[in-house]
């Protein structure tokens, strides 16, 4: 019992170490962001503010045009989604109803897609926006991430679709209904919650990209916020304060979708890497 | 007949790929081929007049021209290598500590550990940045409180510090993905193994290595090799942590593609790299497969 508690202890310790190895940069950011200024660039700066100001928020969301990033964020994001959505369900479903040699290549063709690096297709994409005038669109950065999401995603919904028992196809199709009408009225209801963490997948990806967003936008019309927050560090180079909001504001969202659906992305996550 | 019903049976079928098939082979398998079409070309935006057929020619100017060249690749190995590393073993440990029977609400650990990884590099990085900095920034606030005033530093300015520093912020932005996997196949392996080996008197070592061990080890193959393609072709930590500075302490060949591309509009030369980073991670990963299953067959 004594060595018992004696391995508690360290592992509390191990525990404490991990969570605030993990969080402090978020505590810091967040508090740094509720600041007044003098309590920012100080030598002994407060752990907790003394006084709680919203101002940088402010400054961020208006003079720094964080809003505006935001709005541009929120539409490209959800575009990923739709497009994402649209791409790779009625795929992944015709995978399990028309099985065949071609089927299982083009499937494994498509998860050996999950190891292709972004970075090679920078220049050539690049070529391509700018050819068919794509640069500064929102459709430039739509395409570029829904492909992008696409290995991911088609491997999940598959799997989410293999988890229907094939004796309930079977018996739509003896009464007579078609593919398209099986999979409208049953498989797509039934794996309507798999389709919901493959939605918030393809957001969250389309929301933390920086590399494509920086390159296909020039603008500010359609600048995302994680290139919004990369370009005010060179305008603001020591209001700490107005960017910690800013960097605050670009991880709510992704807070959100986190804690909603937790578990769900770590279960995706995990099956996904155990059979990529 | 025959050849026609069987293309309308292909129309039915794929019929269902059209998008996936366009977007893949529009943005994917295209860009890809003209990557390495342009690879053989000089190509300057600024002159497009000066455009000429060079065959190897970017490959020869990249290999025995250009000095920057090796020094950013073995910046990129150095890279990957100790990231990759770095973050299995903090993932490996963090996931055993959070299997322990003594840890309470595992889903919530489980959950906050994973923040790093969802939240944007350009979040996480102006984080460190900020935490980093020299005067007014956290760490070395804190080592003078602890006395240690002397260690104090431009962590991301200092030549001696910075390499060591980028990849510690890389590797605390990426060890969840390491914690998050692995601790899913530990709770995979029976309980009774280990009553089993308790019983047998295994020591804590003994158990590792004869049954936690190989119950990850094929988790561990899959996420290491994602990793070294991910860490190898990374641009976004470098590019916003430190842009490849100081003096190109920090360059690594994404931020050197980007830069010859895009500062020096050298499209031609910068696709060069860019088909040299494919290669490269072909044979690397191929080479390591073979190896491993080599290994595999073996025993």
């Amino acid at each position: 019992m004594k060595k018992d508690r004696f391995v508690k202890i360290w592992i509390w310790v191990g525990l404490i170490f991990l969570l605030i190895f993990v969080l402090f940069p978020f505590y810091w950011m967040f508090v740094t962001s509720i600041k007044p200024n003098s309590e920012i660039l100080s030598s002994q700066p407060t752990l907790w503010p003394q006084k709680v100001t919203l101002n940088h928020y402010k400054m961020a969301w208006v003079y720094g045009k964080i809003g505006k990033y935001f709005k541009n964020s929120i539409i490209i994001a959800s575009m990923t989604v739709v497009l994402s959505l649209l791409a790779v369900v009625p795929a992944a479903y015709a995978s399990i109803i028309y099985r065949s040699q071609v089927m299982n290549i083009i499937s494994s063709f498509i998860l050996f897609l999950q190891m292709f690096p972004g970075i090679l297709l920078l220049i050539p994409l690049y070529i391509l926006m700018k050819n068919y005038q794509l640069i500064d669109t929102y459709t430039a950065l739509v395409i570029s991430y829904s492909t992008f999401t696409i290995p991911f995603c088609y491997l999940l919904t598959k799997s989410y679709f293999e988890g229907i028992p094939r004796e309930l196809f079977e018996a739509a199709r003896i009464d007579g209904c078609s593919d398209n009408g099986i999979f409208v009225k049953i498989a797509l209801p039934l794996i309507l919650p798999g389709i919901m963490v493959i939605g918030l997948f393809s957001f969250v990806l389309a929301w933390c990209d920086f590399m494509f967003a920086n390159t296909f936008s020039n603008s500010e019309a359609t600048r995302t916020l994680t290139v919004g927050i990369s370009t005010l560090q060179g305008v603001w180079t020591v209001e700490w304060g107005p960017l910690m909001a800013a960097a605050s504001i670009a991880t709510i969202p992704i807070l959100i979708i986190f804690s909603l659906a937790n578990k769900y992305i770590i279960e995706g996550l995990t099956a996904g890497a155990v059979k990529g | 007949m025959a050849t026609i019903q069987r293309i309308r049976k292909t129309i039915y079928v794929y019929k269902y790929f059209v998008i996936i098939f366009i977007l893949i082979g529009g943005l994917m398998l295209y860009p890809l081929i003209d990557g390495f079409y342009l690879s053989l070309y000089q190509k300057n935006l600024m002159y497009p007049a000066k455009e000429k057929f060079l065959l190897f020619g970017n490959f020869k100017k990249l290999f025995f021209d250009d000095p920057m060249f090796w020094l950013v690749f073995k910046n990129s190995l150095i890279f990957t290598v100790a990231s990759v590393g770095f973050e299995y073993l903090l993932g490996l440990s963090s996931a055993l500590l959070l299997n322990s029977k003594h840890v309470p609400m595992k889903n919530f650990f489980r959950g906050i550990v994973l923040l790093p990884w969802i939240v944007p590099i350009a979040v996480n990085s102006l984080n460190w940045k900020w935490m980093l900095l020299p005067e007014y920034g956290y760490i070395n606030i804190v080592l003078k409180v602890l006395g240690f005033g002397n260690l104090a530093r431009g962590w991301l300015t200092d030549l001696k510090t910075v390499f060591p520093t980028v990849i510690l912020v890389n590797v605390w932005r990426s060890f969840p993905f390491f914690t998050v996997v692995i601790l899913a196949a530990l709770t995979l392996i029976p309980k009774d193994l280990f009553e089993a080996a308790q019983i047998d008197g295994a020591n804590r070592w003994q158990t590792f290595r004869h049954i936690t061990f190989p119950g990850i080890k094929g988790i561990s193959f899959v996420i290491i090799t994602l990793h070294i393609v991910w860490t190898f072709s990374n641009f976004d930590v470098i590019y916003l942590l430190t842009g490849g500075g100081p003096l190109h302490y920090t360059e690594v060949l994404p931020t050197y593609l980007y830069q010859q591309g895009f500062h020096f509009f050298k499209i031609g030369y910068a696709c060069s790299i860019g088909v040299f980073i494919f290669l490269f991670l072909v044979v690397t990963i191929g080479f390591y497969f073979t190896k491993i299953s080599s290994i595999q067959e073996a025993k």
